[in-house]
């Protein structure tokens, strides 16, 4: 299927042959070939887990305890460090960019190799190389400008041409348009075909499959560590990336089955009664109007990928961020939440993404537990011997373990502080419960136990609004979800629609 | 994006060296008190008498007042650099607003009724003055998002001018008699056991904060907000609110630490309260109070003010050349902080074996 490329594309500038590597007993990369040529641009797809992030990691010099071998126009190679990659010619541009904000952006580009003179930082020259480099890349952007006065898009800009004048012939990026508007991602493609046209190599990692389809000359697949195919772009689509990615629907079921247990039929249920609805609601950079309720005994999924957006919306719908524009109502009612403690007494409980941002790890769990209900919980005085009462009660209730309220949060294992954070929420009722992320980064046992926690919950006629990065979460247990993409809904699923392919095609 | 797991939740086990360690923060102080304690009675003859220690309790009451402040603020992670400044301050408008009643009710007729109405006043007032200063610092930090360093340190200097701009350099000896009792008297008759009424006052300072930070909501709060404010604020507290009323606590407590200040002087005046501030937030961290918010408590900071007390007047029994005294003094203290922090690392680190 390969259309002929031209002579140019045809040699490689890097491959790597049969690599893998494992972390402790997990495989990341199993016995992986890939082949960059020299000038092209070549996406890089998978889901989350694909082993896009580990490869990233090799090419970039960032661990070398793989097998197989890398080599580097023909030359077998073994990075020692990423100062190593970087010195011969590749250049990381990672999602989130590691800029110096209150700098110029003519320090930013200088900020490894600042000219002096005799100890003294020669300004002038500084700024004038900074200046002429940025213009012989095509970029207008002033570099006495503070980066952090730059709008994301242009950061990104600044930060390649800066990879590029340390000398990169090889760039990666990582995510390059999960943060950027549709101008900026249009600015930042005319960049590319510029650099491309000045014969740099581009390796293009995204989750956003148009983009790839796009910018891209050819796209190499991931799926569980391994490679699955390498394609002209010209000669794909999105519906057989979707396919590659994540296997066609019976081998999913399958998968799922054998991972995580006997998947609970989606059964069609009778919709209760609005608990929360949203009108409008614009936060601009965010999301834009934005629209959609959530009904009692529901579980109401919403999919996209990182920046879409939906952390904001959820901080909104909590009070912990402010809309520009829009309505909610909670129950018919309108609602307004200036403050987080208005959401709280209004009913509405919050699971952050960061279980960093919801538990005191040096606190007691019980502290923990009470704290958002302390009012209705301890009315008068705080009294230890009861308190630790309820918390036990809660936490036997989420099944905390090890189940002992007076142990600090921090001493826990991270499924188990899920479940503290849960058990918070817990002490009454809520009417809407929203969660983010909630099971980043657990093993499948602790993900279970938290989903089924969520599922009995819905049971008890919570509304439940679910945010989550992985598609699996919310085929699982969702009733109806929506897709979230660049701050807008794109799409609503339900019943048989529901599923992981719809889901990612419309992110 | 993954977060790492630990694979298997770690689990302090029972025994003696793990309560102790767990305790660290606590029993670090103490043991640095201990030792000074034993050290001062060994080393000189007078330390271990009754009636010093009795004035080591007096010395550092006032102190006690405000530290009992320092500590809410602490606690909920932001600092106030203003107590001195606030105290000083308040002693002053305390007095004037007794002296200008009193000459008020002389050009009314008014009698002697005001002597007691008068001091009632002047001490009401400036405790809501000195409140009010707090206010300020909060609403500076908490609405306009000042760091409390900076909003504090302003006050500082507007409340240090404005008590020499009022005062001019003079000294003012007209005191409300409450300020005089509360601040210069004695119950009981005889020494040892004539009990200086400060130190009623300052114990209660301490009763009063320790139970409001053990047994309220609000302490409570104030907890959790210098443990982690974001997941505070996430678990629908008004952080903001919490921060802000720590500060006004802060100024009240400096303000009525000043007003005491004039009753044990005899006088209110705009100057002599400068080592207050630093005397006040080393006592606490000394205590064992994080400066970072969260852990500590009034508990820590009896112990830190003991220490403070102990110290300061332990080196005035060996006798030790003025100019010897406070670089010796400071190189004990650092010690002391140093022992606190070892200790939490041993505590750390017992945690996440």
């Amino acid at each position: 299927m390969t259309n002929r490329p031209p002579d140019h594309l045809t040699t490689p500038i890097l491959d790597l042959q049969n690599v893998s590597k494992r972390y402790g007993g997990a495989v990341a990369l199993a016995a992986v070939d890939f082949e960059l040529r020299a000038g092209e641009v070549h996406g890089l797809v998978g889901e989350n887990g694909a082993g896009k992030s580990t490869m990233m990691k090799l090419l970039a010099g960032v661990f070398n305890d793989y097998s197989g071998e890398l080599r580097l126009h023909g030359q077998p190679v073994r990075f020692a460090s990423p100062a190593d990659a970087q010195a011969r010619g590749i250049g990381m541009v990672y999602q989130e960019l590691s800029t110096f904000q209150h700098l110029t952006v003519a320090e930013n580009l200088f900020s490894r190799t600042i000219p002096t003179r005799g100890g003294i930082v020669r300004w002038r020259q500084m700024n004038r190389q900074a200046q002429s480099l940025l213009h012989e890349l095509g970029l207008d952007i002033n570099v006495t400008n503070r980066m952090g006065q730059l709008s994301v898009g242009s950061q990104q800009l600044v930060e390649i041409a800066r990879v590029i004048f340390s000398g990169a012939q090889i760039i990666i990026l990582d995510e390059p348009t999960s943060a950027l508007s549709a101008p900026e991602t249009r600015r930042l493609f005319d960049f590319i075909g510029r650099l491309k046209s000045q014969s740099k190599t581009i390796i293009f990692i995204s989750h956003f499959l148009e983009d790839v389809l796009e910018i891209t000359d050819r796209i190499t697949v991931l799926k569980n560590s391994h490679k699955v195919a390498t394609l002209a772009t010209a000669a794909t689509n999105k519906h057989q990336l979707v396919e590659l990615m994540i296997g066609s629907d019976a081998k999913i079921l399958q998968q799922m089955y054998e991972e995580a247990g006997p998947l609970i039929a989606r059964q069609p249920r009778a919709l209760g009664e609005v608990a929360l609805g949203v009108a409008n609601l614009t936060q601009p950079g965010a999301f834009a109007d934005v629209s959609f309720a959530v009904h009692k005994g529901e579980i109401l999924g919403l999919f996209g990928f990182m920046g879409a957006g939906q952390i904001q919306l959820a901080r909104c719908l909590f009070g912990a961020e402010q809309h520009r524009s829009g309505t909610l109502a909670l129950a018919g009612r309108p609602l307004r939440l200036p403050t987080t403690s208005a959401a709280r007494k209004a009913g509405i409980a919050y699971v952050p993404e960061n279980r960093r941002n919801s538990l005191m790890l040096q606190q007691a769990i019980f502290k923990n537990v009470t704290l958002a209900h302390l009012g209705q919980l301890m009315p008068g005085l705080l009294r230890q011997r009861k308190e630790v009462g309820i918390a036990q009660q809660q936490i036997d209730a989420v099944g905390v373990r090890p189940p002992r309220p007076m142990l600090n949060a921090g001493a826990l294992s991270g499924g188990n502080q899920q479940k503290v954070v849960l058990a918070k929420w817990l002490t009454q009722q809520p009417q809407v419960l929203i969660l983010n992320e909630p099971t980043r980064g657990m093993d499948v046992g602790a993900k279970d136990e938290v989903l089924a926690i969520v599922q009995n919950l819905r049971d008890q006629g919570v509304a439940i609004l679910l945010i989550t990065t992985e598609p699996e979460t919310i085929v699982r247990i969702a009733d109806r979800s929506l897709v979230m993409r660049r701050g807008q809904i794109t799409a609503e699923l339900a019943g048989e629609t529901l599923t992981k392919e719809n889901l990612m095609r419309n992110a | 994006m993954s977060q790492t797991v630990p694979l298997s939740p770690s689990v302090p086990r029972r025994g003696l060296p793990i309560w102790m360690r767990q305790r660290a923060r606590d029993l670090a102080p103490f043991f640095t008190l201990l030792v000074l304690v034993i050290f001062f009675s060994l080393a000189t003859d007078s330390f271990l008498r009754l009636v010093n220690l009795r004035n080591i309790l007096a010395q550092v009451s006032t102190l006690a007042v405000v530290a009992t402040g320092i500590t809410f603020v602490l606690l909920c992670g932001e600092i106030d650099l203003s107590v001195a400044a606030v105290a000083t301050m308040t002693g002053v408008v305390a007095a004037a607003l007794f002296g200008e009643g009193l000459r008020l009710s002389d050009t009314l007729y008014l009698g002697g009724g005001w002597e007691f109405a008068g001091g009632a006043i002047a001490v009401v007032g400036g405790a809501i003055f000195a409140a009010g200063l707090g206010l300020l610092n909060g609403w500076s930090t908490t609405r306009i998002g000042l760091p409390s360093f900076m909003a504090t340190l302003a006050t500082m200097q507007i409340a240090t001018g404005l008590g020499q701009f009022f005062t001019k350099g003079q000294i003012v000896y007209t005191l409300a008699p409450t300020l005089s009792y509360l601040g210069g008297e004695y119950i009981g008759e005889r020494d040892p056991w004539r009990l200086p009424v400060v130190i009623l006052v300052g114990a209660s300072a301490l009763l009063i904060g320790h139970f409001v930070l053990t047994y309220t909501k609000f302490g409570r709060y104030v907890y959790m907000t210098g443990s982690n404010r974001e997941a505070a604020r996430l678990s629908g507290i008004n952080t903001q609110w919490i921060v802000a009323a720590c500060l006004a606590i802060s100024g009240f407590c400096a303000g009525v630490a000043g007003m005491l200040n004039t009753g044990r002087l005899g006088s209110a005046q705009g100057y002599g309260l400068e080592d207050m501030l630093l005397d006040s937030i080393s006592a606490v961290v000394l205590g064992g109070t994080s400066l970072f918010g969260g852990e500590g408590g009034v508990k820590n900071t009896l112990i830190g003010l003991l220490i403070f007390g102990v110290l300061s007047n332990g080196l005035n029994q060996l006798q030790l050349d003025i100019y010897v005294r406070l670089w010796v003094r400071g190189v004990i203290l650092l010690v002391a902080l140093i022992i606190n922090i070892y200790a939490l690392r041993l505590r750390d680190n017992g945690a996440t074996e």
